[in-house]
């Protein structure tokens, strides 16, 4: 395999004059200070009748959410 | 001295903020209210003024740089006028809409100004700083695909936030707010110039300011599908989207393709039809107010995701849809 044979440069902090605190964690302008999962949709209301009968429920979804 | 929060405006094509922006503006207005301070609204434009009204009814002051004749207002332009702007007055915090320009913009900005940012906020208020932490936003952001919500601040609170579209509601301020009309700062050369611009379609272009949109994917199965998706979205009244699948067919322009590699929208009603909903396209989509889809495949991702999820031939469902929707506007109320 040809990417085997490839040298891998590797450079330290110190190679590239990089400080320590100037990289990582310890230079990051921002911090997560919480986190929790999304809110829920709600459950998933299924209908698998034929389209007359699936069309008129969207329909009725629509007005009721006042989308149309 | 009180924290101070601006918003830039993004125009549309007919040279008003978005509908983005005001939502910034207004964002931009809590948080300055909050803080004890005024917000501040820029825009950039050759003639800014009509915008700037705009902008003056949800924030305390709009500056308005009026360009010089032969400066385009592209990102880098506002940008750099920006960031000369903000190196005079330092304010604390600047809000963009997550937008392409709007990213480009907050990206200029944080190399100008050494300021972190913060993307995709999908909701932010202000943090007094009583519990020992620095005073300054404290920003909610749709993480891992949506499957977690982050709040994260600025370790010196101050920085750029980019605010996703129905973060919050755009609403005008009690008094209107005044607006300077100022001279360009002087500004480097562009780095990069725009050549071309073409209009896109008026649907392509309103899908992030949308209430309604309607999308399809792979399933629409050529161009008799996308007919079908155009005569539900002229019967809903709302605009259409595509996921990558049916942007790389060639059915649907990339203009409208939503998700990770295409736009983030927050409509009130988002209806997929023949689209699975997979991870890569529901990032952009997730935050609907209500999802509705119509699929053959009841096992779906987007069936555990949508509102109502219809089980069903996109050809059978969407003709009995249509029908019904135009009974409906044609009842007598």
């Amino acid at each position: 395999m040809g990417a085997r044979a490839k040298e891998i440069a590797v450079r330290t902090l110190d190679d590239l004059d990089l400080a320590d605190g100037s990289v990582g964690g310890a230079a990051s302008t921002t911090v997560v200070v919480a986190q929790r999962p999304p809110a829920g949709r709600g459950t998933t209301r299924v209908i698998r009748e034929a389209a007359d009968v699936a069309a008129p429920e969207i329909v009725d979804l629509l007005v009721a959410r006042r989308a149309i | 001295m009180p924290a101070s929060a601006w918003a830039i405006a993004e125009l549309g094509p007919d040279g008003l903020p978005t509908r983005l922006s005001l939502e910034a503006a207004t964002a931009a207005r809590a948080l300055a209210d909050a803080a004890g301070s005024g917000a501040t609204a820029i825009v950039a434009a050759s003639e800014p003024e009509a915008a700037a009204a705009v902008l003056a009814a949800h924030v305390a002051r709009v500056v308005a740089v009026r360009l010089d004749a032969g400066q385009e207002a592209s990102a880098g332009t506002i940008a750099e006028t920006v960031a000369a702007l903000a190196t005079a007055e330092a304010p604390d915090v600047i809000l963009l809409g997550a937008t392409p320009d709007g990213r480009t913009i907050a990206g200029i900005l944080a190399a100008r100004l050494g300021r972190g940012v913060l993307a995709n906020a999908v909701g932010l208020a202000w943090h007094a700083g009583d519990d020992g932490a620095l005073a300054g936003p404290r920003v909610e952001m749709s993480v891992l695909g949506g499957r977690a919500v982050t709040v994260s601040a600025f370790r010196d609170g101050r920085g750029i936030v980019i605010v996703r579209p129905g973060a919050v509601t755009a609403i005008a301020a009690e008094r209107p707010g005044v607006v300077d009309v100022v001279a360009p700062p002087p500004l480097p050369a562009p780095a990069v110039r725009v050549v071309a611009r073409a209009e896109a379609a008026a649907r392509a272009a309103s899908i992030e300011e949308a209430s309604i949109i309607v999308a399809g994917g792979r399933g629409l199965g050529g161009p008799d599908g996308v007919a079908l998706l155009h005569e539900l979205a002229d019967a809903m009244g709302g605009a259409i989207a595509a996921t990558r699948a049916a942007v790389d067919a060639g059915w649907l322009p990339y203009a409208v393709q939503v998700g990770q590699t295409g736009k983030t929208v927050r409509p009130a009603v988002y209806l997929a039809v023949g689209l699975s909903g997979a991870i890569q396209h529901r990032v952009g989509m997730q935050d609907a107010e209500t999802i509705i889809a119509v699929n053959r495949d009841p096992d779906a991702p987007l069936a555990e995701h949508a509102d109502l999820y219809v089980v069903g031939d996109l050809f059978e469902v969407l003709p009995a849809l249509v029908a019904a929707l135009r009974a409906r506007t044609s009842r007598p109320s």
